[in-house]
């Protein structure tokens, strides 16, 4: 792979990693506004180590293994277990919600991260092929 | 040439250091360690981590071992406590993980199906597979259960319900199934009860297919990345994935009916190695 394309690509990675972080970490912030119970606690301790995980996995473009994100499809995987948990842990803690509002907002952030998702794999698949 | 002195050949031939076949005798393990644990855990806190020692099974040396990675140390005394299973706990401190049955050796490849939501044909939004799990499908294919046939899905610990989404065409009879067939997570589930499920006459649609490799922890786990290197849940399995329209807990009449079509419970006694 040619330097460009490759500099271009972990610098997307990275982007688009700290876009999704964000995104987490916002529904995070919403669902901490809640009086919380177990289920809800353990999905923001998981959702937090695990945007904390990508932060210090990629503190920075230039460290970013191409090869490894390839080959795991990282960190595409790793970040969509945090929807993954949500979706599967919800039933304990959409009780806490206090109208179906907060739920609509919670669902507009997860699906913000589409887009995102769309950008990582279109980065992959540019790895994959070169 | 000297001779070795009675007194310290009867001590070197005793039974109480060698076993007829010359084997050394156990060791008796070093518990002082969890004396040092930091303050963040408590008298009963520490007789637990004892506890796990003593009848659990966990590894004196790699508690000790994984309690050095933690500051406060409550952080991995609650994440065990929490643990959905000793398969779980095992696989927070790195302890024989490649003898929890289901987990493979050798570095974890990715062989999912893109994080793209499939589309029903016709076209269905509340039938597709959503984005977010279609990773978990190295194929899918949308099928529909006729009445009478049964599906089992295998639960157990907090937040893992009767009414989740991922289910199996074929009662598991045994973790390796669970485990690396369908590669779950030991962090994910508990595998304390299978669940049936009868499909209704209404049928039901579903999405089928293999399912994907997994690495044996995720983020939060010390040794994610270690692991990933080493071992992987293979999958390969067949599983299906129920769409939310069935179960969905925000409408009353969908969960109830859903819930009504359970038709066992049963709690699993394949013995945890």
């Amino acid at each position: 792979m040619e330097e460009k394309l490759i500099k271009q690509l972990r610098n997307d990675i990275y982007k688009y990693t700290h876009i999704l972080v964000n995104k987490y970490k916002s529904i995070d912030a919403l669902l901490k506004t809640l009086e919380p119970n177990h289920a809800l606690t353990e999905y923001i301790q998981f959702s937090e180590a695990t945007t904390a995980y990508y932060i210090r996995k990629f503190p920075a473009a230039t460290v970013i293994n191409l090869k490894i994100c390839k080959v795991q499809q990282e960190p595409i995987l790793g970040l969509n277990k945090i929807e993954q948990a949500f979706v599967a842990a919800e039933q304990g803690f959409y009780q806490l919600y206090p109208d179906e509002a907060f739920h609509q907002k919670i669902t507009k952030v997860f699906r913000s991260t589409d887009k995102a998702y769309e950008q990582l794999t279109a980065c992959l698949k540019k790895v994959v092929n070169t | 040439m000297r001779t070795v002195p009675a007194i310290i050949w009867l001590f070197l031939t005793t039974p109480l250091f060698w076993d007829c076949n010359h084997a050394p005798i156990e060791v008796i393990p070093d518990y002082t360690w969890i004396d040092r644990l930091d303050t963040s855990i408590n008298t009963s806190g520490r007789a637990k981590i004892r506890f796990w020692i003593d009848s659990t099974g966990l590894t004196n040396l790699q508690l000790e071992s994984a309690f050095k990675l933690y500051t406060p140390h409550k952080d991995l005394y609650n994440a065990l406590l929490n643990a959905k299973s000793v398969y779980h706990q095992r696989v927070l401190i790195d302890d024989r993980v490649s003898a929890i049955p289901g987990i493979s050796q050798g570095s974890f490849v990715a062989n999912g199906l893109p994080r793209t939501m499939i589309l029903t044909n016709p076209v269905d939004s509340v039938l597709s597979l959503p984005a977010a799990e279609a990773p978990n499908f190295t194929d899918a294919t949308y099928i529909n259960l006729t009445v009478g046939t049964k599906i089992y899905r295998v639960i157990g610990g907090s937040g893992s319900y009767p009414t989740g989404g991922y289910w199996v065409d074929t009662k598991p009879t045994n973790y390796a199934e669970i485990i690396g067939g369908t590669a779950v997570q030991p962090e994910w589930n508990g595998f304390n009860e299978i669940v049936e499920f009868t499909v209704p006459a209404s049928g039901m649609k579903v999405w089928k297919g293999k399912a994907a490799a997994q690495p044996i922890a995720s983020a939060p786990n010390k040794f994610v990345t270690t692991y990933s290197t080493k071992y992987n849940l293979s999958g390969g399995g067949n599983q299906l994935f129920v769409p939310n329209v069935y179960r969905d807990f925000r409408d009353s009449v969908a969960y109830n009916r859903f819930l009504s079509n359970i038709t066992n419970k049963e709690t699993i006694t394949w013995k945890k190695n």
